[in-house]
């Protein structure tokens, strides 16, 4: 039996996952090996594994299929700084499908894995009571709101007004993670600082008349 | 047996001709102790709640009744009001014998089920005895009873009317029928319509078309002239003046020469005997209405039910006809009338003038379906005694299998030999089938068809080969079989002493303990109920398939995939029918190991070093419990594969 990679290695893995380059075979005797694609993510080996993309009628098999699917969708569109889904949309995302097995995940079960994520707090419809369109949570509105506001912070920008179109496309915004974030993260993420006392939404004319003032 | 009292107790409308009050043999005597036993009365059934009607009409202290029939008479106790102060009326009998017809209707809405009762008077033999001999002949009065009914339907003794919304036909009711119309206020009586005027003119021939004994129009062909009289009948079934025959059923105009009606089959009647006989017709029919008396209509409504059962044991009795028993010591002219009567009539035998039209034709219909059933009920008679010899052929078997034995070396053929030997083992098992007879003991029977339906699965250990051969075990053995399948296997080995499929299934919970290899019952996704033996538990084909989809690294074919399996690959190993591999294939997807929940709980659990543990051992002991589909799969490979389930076991930190 060969174990492509060394267990404990991974292991360590799960206490950051994050960080570590994981994907691999998970310790499993399989013959199938990650793929890496040209931006650098590495899927892991199960997504070559053809009945991953299809929901199990098994119910424990498919919540724990489920929960893959999350983890993976979460960790994809973090690298490539994915916002949104449509599942609607001819374009499918490329972590839906696997060209190389020519197997996709089909629209129901998107449904299906989007809607489970939702209700973990990992996505949410936008714009809300319809289940086509989703917004990725890969940093939840709080994390967002929380990075936004130390950005303002060290910048020096508090009690300034600012405008949402500023904070996610300005010249100083260039740099930050939430660089184009999209306007309805951005104001659920701004909602949770007011809540908190931290913002004061300014409404505008539109879209680009609104506005923030940081407290 | 004549117990006639005076008819004026009697309420009205009950004609006296035919009623007669009943009072039991002694104070407080129930009805079965006062029969005449002497005259072989046997009591048949009583129903209570039950309501009489003179016609239409009700009769008014005659509401709740106990009805008693025995074999002879019909007895209609009144129940005693609880209030004294009216006095409970007079008992009422009538003689079944003067029962010319009976009609079983089945309620409507709120009006409860009825039967009719025609009474028409029957000769006294006196007055037979007389008209045979004045006639010269021996006529049969039955006959000329028919004519009666026939001819008064026309004139209005018992003449209908059809109602106008419902056409149900009406009966008039004769002691009012002096005007030959219906009263005034008469209602249908099935749909409550009241008569209206212009309708009397269709209703004098037609017969109910409701379930009703056939009106007595003919008799049997039980004598010589009576073949005349048969030719007769006031039916359609006469030539016209271009010499074709109309069908007495269908009226349809045949040619001369048929002897079927090329519509309805209907045998057609034949033309030479015509003119005679209708001279024969007018001197009986004259003779007869002299006689006759006219007839009395009474119908009892069943308020509590008990009206079919008390119709049909009503029709057995009238069939049976035991008054004639009675009456032996009478001339035998009236025994043979009576009997042809009441055969051509109540009992409904092949009666070619039954109807006319569409109803004829029906009626044909009811008499074949009759006879029908009545060879198939003789046929199973037969059925029933070969199976009470069934256990003597066995036995019969076996003894000259026995013989067979003993003297194969020297007398037989090799040949014939294994040819008897194989018919005996193709008729059965190798003792005989054991039955409810031989073993009362219900659990100890169901032990024992155990052990039976086991040795015809399981097979007999043989002595030589030490090998078992038997429907589920062996080179052709099944190692899954359907439940009717069983069934149907066993019950051609019994032959005769079949038992019904709830024994089957009653004995299934037990079975597993007498067979060996245990064979178990399951019931698979569509519900089908199979059974398997060990070698096809879920668990055994799990395992199977498994092993079947480890990654194979030593070869040099190593392609960086999973193995998979399509159904009829699945069915190719497993040996299993297409059908039966995918209802296993669903199992085993279904399947859920304990090994899931186990893991899932360690994986959460991010206690490192025991998860690790635990996790490394159930991976290298390669712990995949399950397997996996996937849809997506190209319809040119075999459509949908099953991979053994890698997701479940994938550890959510290897995404």
């Amino acid at each position: 039996m060969s174990i492509s990679q060394p267990f404990s290695s991974s292991a360590t893995s799960k206490v950051q996952p994050n960080d570590i380059p994981s994907g691999g075979t998970g310790g499993i005797n399989t013959p199938l090996r990650p793929i890496k694609n040209d931006r650098g993510f590495e899927f892991p080996a199960i997504w070559s594994f053809p009945p991953f993309f299809t929901l199990q009628p098994n119910p424990s098999t498919l919540s724990h299929q489920l929960e893959l699917w999350r983890a993976l969708t979460l960790k994809w569109s973090k690298h490539h700084r994915v916002f949104e889904v449509n599942i609607e949309s001819e374009q499918i995302h490329e972590v839906f499908e696997n060209k190389y097995i020519k197997r996709k995940l089909l629209p129901p079960s998107m449904k299906k894995l989007l809607l489970e994520m939702s209700k973990n707090g990992e996505a949410a419809p936008d714009p809300p009571k319809q289940d086509n369109r989703f917004l990725i949570y890969w940093k939840k509105p709080d994390e967002w709101g929380d990075l936004i506001y130390t950005w303002i912070m060290d910048n020096g920008l508090n009690s300034s007004i600012m405008t949402f179109y500023e904070i996610t496309d300005g010249d100083l915004s260039h740099t930050t993670e939430f660089y184009e974030l999209p306007i309805p993260i951005l104001r659920k993420a701004l909602e949770s600082l007011v809540k908190r006392g931290k913002a004061q939404l300014l409404e505008g004319k539109g879209e680009i008349g609104q506005g923030v003032r940081f407290l | 047996m004549n117990q006639r009292a005076s008819s004026s107790r009697l309420p009205e409308g009950i004609s006296a001709d035919y009623w007669s009050t009943w009072t039991p043999i002694r104070q407080g005597a129930s009805v079965p102790e006062s029969l005449d036993k002497d005259l072989g009365e046997e009591w048949i059934g009583g129903w209570d709640s039950v309501g009489l009607y003179e016609g239409n009409n009700k009769v008014p202290s005659y509401q709740t009744l106990n009805v008693h029939l025995t074999n002879q008479r019909l007895i209609l106790i009144p129940e005693s009001s609880s209030n004294s102060s009216t006095s409970t009326p007079p008992c009422l009998q009538v003689q079944l014998r003067y029962a010319r017809q009976t009609e079983f209707y089945a309620g409507f809405m709120r009006s409860s089920a009825k039967i009719t009762l025609t009474l028409g008077l029957q000769q006294t033999s006196q007055a037979q005895q007389d008209i045979s001999t004045s006639n010269d002949t021996p006529s049969n009065p039955s006959m000329s009873k028919s004519y009666d009914s026939s001819s008064s339907s026309n004139v209005g003794h018992s003449s209908n009317w059809t109602c106008n919304i419902c056409g149900y036909v009406n009966p008039i009711n004769h002691h009012s029928s002096d005007t030959y119309k219906p009263l005034p206020g008469s209602k249908c009586t099935l749909c409550g319509i009241p008569y209206s005027t212009s309708q009397l003119s269709v209703s004098a021939s037609s017969t109910p078309s409701r379930s009703a004994t056939p009106i007595p129009v003919k008799p049997l062909p039980s004598s010589k002239n009576v073949v005349d009289h048969v030719m007769t009948q006031p039916t359609p079934g006469i030539t016209n003046e271009d010499g074709l025959i109309s069908c007495p059923a269908c009226t349809f105009l045949n040619s001369p020469l048929l002897p079927n009606c090329e519509i309805c089959s209907t045998t057609l009647p034949k033309i030479s005997n015509q003119i005679s006989a209708s001279t024969t017709k007018e001197g009986t029919t004259s003779t007869e209405q002299k006689g006759s008396t006219k007839t009395n209509l009474v119908r009892l409504s069943f308020r509590k039910g008990g009206e079919k059962e008390a119709y049909n044991r009503l029709k057995a009795v009238l069939s049976d006809k035991a008054w004639e028993r009675g009456l032996v010591g009478s001339s035998s002219t009236i025994r043979k009338s009576i009997t042809g009567d009441i055969d051509g009539g109540i009992d409904g035998l092949p009666n070619r003038s039954g109807g006319v039209g569409i109803d004829g034709i029906l009626q044909k219909m009811d008499l074949n379906i009759k006879e029908q059933s009545n060879d198939i009920s003789e046929a199973f008679k037969d059925l029933e005694i070969l199976m009470l010899r069934a256990g003597e052929m066995v036995k019969l078997a076996n003894s000259i299998n026995s013989k067979l034995l003993s003297s194969s070396n020297n007398d037989t053929s090799e040949e014939e030999t294994t040819m008897i030997k194989s018919t005996l083992v193709q008729l059965g098992l190798n003792q005989p089938a054991i039955t409810k007879e031989m073993i009362k003991d219900e659990k100890k029977f169901h032990i024992s068809l155990a052990k039976e339906l086991g040795q015809l699965l399981t097979g007999k250990i043989n002595d030589e080969s030490n090998k078992q051969e038997g429907l589920m075990i062996g080179k052709n053995g099944k190692g899954v079989i359907a439940l009717d399948e069983v069934w149907g296997l066993w019950m051609r080995a019994r032959g005769v002493s079949l038992l019904p499929p709830s024994t089957l299934i009653a004995i299934l919970p037990i079975l597993p303990e007498y067979t060996s290899p245990s064979i178990q019952s399951l019931i698979l996704p569509s519900s089908l109920n199979v059974l398997f033996t060990p070698n096809y538990s879920i668990n055994s084909i799990l395992l199977r398939t498994l092993n079947r989809l480890l990654p194979d690294f030593s070869t040099s074919k190593y392609e960086n995939v999973e193995k998979s399996f399509t159904i009829l690959e699945f069915s190719d190993y497993e040996n299993l029918p297409i059908g039966l591999s995918k209802e296993f294939v669903e199992m085993l997807e279904n399947y859920q190991s304990t090994h899931h929940q186990n893991q899932n709980q360690t994986l959460s659990n991010n206690n490192a070093h025991k998860s690790e543990l635990s996790i490394n051992n159930a991976f290298e002991n390669n712990e995949v419990m399950g397997i996996v589909r996937d849809d997506q799969s190209n319809l040119s490979q075999g459509g949908v594969r099953w991979y053994r389930d890698i997701i479940s076991t994938w550890p959510i930190g290897y995404i």
